[in-house]
């Protein structure tokens, strides 16, 4: 029997009793084979039979309680994540044993062992060290190769060069019986230390890619052809198919509607918040949502030539071709590299005329001791200590070169509907405010899942109480019913920025109600305090002028770009240099990707998730200035690390130079300087 | 001292059966999920199914 193995990430495992609900999944479910559940990543591995559909797995455990999503395309990279993550834990392990084994047999070379005993204990380092040399540290040749090809100079190079230099050093030293010029116990425990704080990164970094609550684009739906009991996919779909949609389908191609009026949220492709009532005989984008009950349709195109298709295939072609910033701390490594070599290049030249093998043997210990441990070790720990503390205040990063980016921003860019407003209808003025009024509006709307009846449910659900009718959706307008005798009529009035509806009992108006999708609270104040940072801000959204005017007054931006199609969001990001784009829509992805820095916000789609380099918790902007704070946090602690480690370089370089580093020194410079980065760092973490 | 001969191999031994079985429970995914486990221990009843990589 055929076994596949889905990934689901699922909301809100937080207890012991969640992890054992989940688990039982295979007791619930009699298709599902077996469930893991990983806690830190908020995901679950179902592995279960070929044949069983996805869909009814997710909605078994939506029955035990929890929201969940398919991951369609992680599961993949899930499993190389967790195999590289065990390579690097075996290597860490392997550097750990090396590098404690080797301390060990130093103690006694250090406090005066000699002849065959020292002579032993110098070769035991030496054993100790190969599977370090050979095994733990591949990944720094390979990094240090890779960036001599493409000509640049990475932190590996100069982390390559210590560890070959000083072992051949320590090695021919040891040959020859020189057995006070080993440096295998600081080398070792150097590599250890850097090894574990880049594993621990990169896990925190994993941790975040799944923990968002991502609303999956789409679900692989089959389309209903009209008059017929077949069905079709979105790519068998062919010019002149009539189809079907039932409410809440998404039209995955360009159609003329053959029925009567109905209405669409066509948010995802345009960002407008209201929805759209269409004529028979008008032709439907893709994209577009039915809210109606159904809907008959002449299909167009094929979905390989539909605009919801290009957007999606030129989503996924990109990838991340982001203008890659060279870090502060790569590019101090460049500046680092040349100066070293360079110091002990002329100097060796200067005192070989003094005696050859001292000349040696110092510009040597130059280069090791001055290995940029410091630096190292210094750049993950301070983006380590940005992204713990961004988690903190609620904001998610991806990229950890999200902190060298954010220093060159100019401009932010924000989308409107979902990222400043609500995303949703909601009541703004209501009036009478009769309770018996509203009850026969709630029942009227009680089958709808149009915004308006979503908004009022919101608001008054706690008057609601069961009237027995049976509304008649008037499609395109509203909704109508008899109550005792009475015709009531609930139905909008619709202007541009808002939606009015009104209350008719046998056609004489007795209630007024206006819905707008509102500005998301605190917006305006964290709009301000960008502004107040120098920040060049604006609005862009694919909603139409009066409206993108309304709210851009309402949170204080003045320069707005409206009516905005995904391709032109696109493009206008694209022109701009320096630029931030905050959005959350199918409709931002494009110009997520071209931006510079990219932020997803609260509820955003999967796609835009995916690409962005950070993703905020919280509903509103306001983490954005505290993104800007944490960003700054980070620089200092990076320069002040660089700036520990020139201090540590001119010190020890000095005295390599001047002949005072043996071993000893060495051994207790390096992990000193190290034991100072990380207390550095620890300073700005809080 | 001769001591030295005996003890320092038996150290390195031990270290090395420490490390191997380091090794080979992070090869069987001990060290994947580091939240859940303490969580999985506290259930009580039996359970079905329960996909230990261990068992694999």
């Amino acid at each position: 029997m055929e076994v596949a193995k889905y990934l689901i990430h699922v909301e809100g495992i937080r207890c012991a009793s969640c992890v054992q609900k989940l688990e039982s999944l295979p007791g619930v479910l009699a298709d599902v084979e077996a469930c893991r559940v990983y806690m830190g990543e908020s995901l679950i591995e179902v592995s279960a039979r070929q044949s069983v559909n996805v869909q009814s797995i997710i909605s078994g455990i939506k029955g035990l309680g929890f929201n969940a999503q398919v991951l369609e395309n992680k599961a993949k990279s899930f499993e190389l994540n967790k195999l590289s993550n065990r390579k690097n834990l075996s290597k860490i392990g392997v550097a750990g044993f090396c590098a404690g084994n080797i301390m060990l047999f130093s103690i006694p070379i250090y406090t005066g062992a000699d002849g065959a005993y020292k002579a032993v204990f110098s070769y035991l380092s030496f054993i100790a060290f190969l599977p370090l040399l050979v095994y733990s540290s591949f990944d720094f040749y390979k990094n240090a190769w890779s960036s001599l090809k493409i000509k640049s100079l990475s932190i590996d190079l100069p982390i390559t060069v210590a560890l070959i230099l000083g072992f051949i050093f320590s090695t021919v030293n040891l040959f020859t019986g020189q057995y006070d010029y080993l440096y295998y116990d600081s080398t070792a425990s150097f590599i250890f230390l850097i090894l574990s704080a880049r594993y621990v990164l990169l896990r925190l970094q994993q941790s975040f890619a799944s923990a968002y609550s991502s609303l999956e684009l789409e679900p692989n739906q089959l389309i209903k052809l009209h008059g017929q009991e077949s069905f079709k996919t979105k790519e068998e779909l062919i010019k002149g198919d009539v189809i079907e949609l039932n409410k809440g389908q998404m039209l995955p191609v360009k159609s003329d509607l053959i029925s009567s009026v109905a209405d669409w949220n066509v948010s995802l492709m345009t960002g407008e918040s209201m929805p759209q009532a269409l004529h028979l005989g008008c032709s439907v984008r893709s994209g577009s949502v039915l809210i109606s009950d159904r809907a008959n349709l002449k299909v167009l195109e094929t979905y390989k030539n539909s605009e919801l298709f290009q957007i999606i295939s030129k989503i996924d072609e990109v990838k991340t071709e982001k203008t890659k910033v060279i870090s502060l701390s790569d590019k101090f490594a460049h500046v680092f590299i040349a100066v070293v070599f360079g110091v002990a290049v002329v100097f060796f030249l200067l005192y070989s005329s003094i005696s050859i093998f001292e000349a040696f043997q110092r510009s040597l210990a130059l280069l090791i001791v001055a290995c940029p441990c410091a630096l190292a070790l210094g750049t993950p720990l301070a983006y380590l200590m940005g992204i713990y503390k961004a988690k903190k205040q609620g904001v998610l990063v991806f990229k950890k070169d999200i902190f060298d980016r954010l220093f060159k921003i100019k401009s932010i860019y924000f989308d409107k509907t979902g990222t400043l407003t609500e995303g949703v209808l909601s009541v703004r003025y209501l009036f009478p405010e009769d309770p018996i009024l509203i009850n026969i509006i709630l029942n009227l709307e009680k089958n709808s899942s149009h915004p308006v009846a979503i908004a009022m449910r919101k608001k008054y659900s706690k008057i609601f109480s069961d009237l027995r009718i049976n509304p008649e959706e008037i499609v395109g307008t509203g909704v109508k019913g008899e109550i005792s005798g009475d015709v009531y009529e609930f139905g909008k009035e619709s202007n541009q920025t808002s939606i009015r509806s009104v209350l008719k009992k046998n056609g004489e108006k007795i209630l007024d109600v206006e819905f707008s999708d509102q500005v998301i609270q605190g917006v305006r104040s964290s709009i301000d305090s960008l502004k107040n940072r120098g920040f060049d801000i604006t609005l862009i959204t694919g909603d139409n002028v009066s409206v993108a005017q309304k709210i851009a007054h309402e949170v204080g931006i003045s320069k707005i770009l409206s009516e905005q199609t995904p391709l032109l969001k696109q493009e206008m990001i694209a022109k701009d240099s320096h630029v931030m784009m905050v959005g959350d829509g199918m409709n931002d992805v494009l110009a997520l990707q071209k931006a510079d820095v990219s932020v997803a916000v609260f509820g955003s789609v999967q796609k835009a998730a995916d690409y962005c380099d950070a993703y905020l918790l919280k509903k509103g902007v306001s983490q954005i200035c505290q993104l800007f704070s944490i960003a700054r946090n980070v620089r200092s602690a990076l320069i002040s690390n660089i700036a520990l480690s020139v201090l540590y370089n001119v010190i020890a370089g000095t005295l390599a130079m001047m002949g005072y580093i043996n071993p000893l020194v060495a051994a207790l410079l390096m992990p000193l300087s190290s034991a100072a980065i990380l207390v550095n760092t620890w300073r700005y973490s809080r | 001292m001769n001591i030295l001969f005996l003890l320092v191999p038996f150290a390195f031994l031990l270290g090395t059966v420490f490390l191997v079985g380091f090794l080979w429970a992070n090869k069987q995914g001990q060290f994947d999920d580091l939240d859940t486990p303490s969580f999985r221990m506290l259930h009580d009843d039996e359970r079905k199914g329960v996909n230990h990589e261990s068992e694999l």
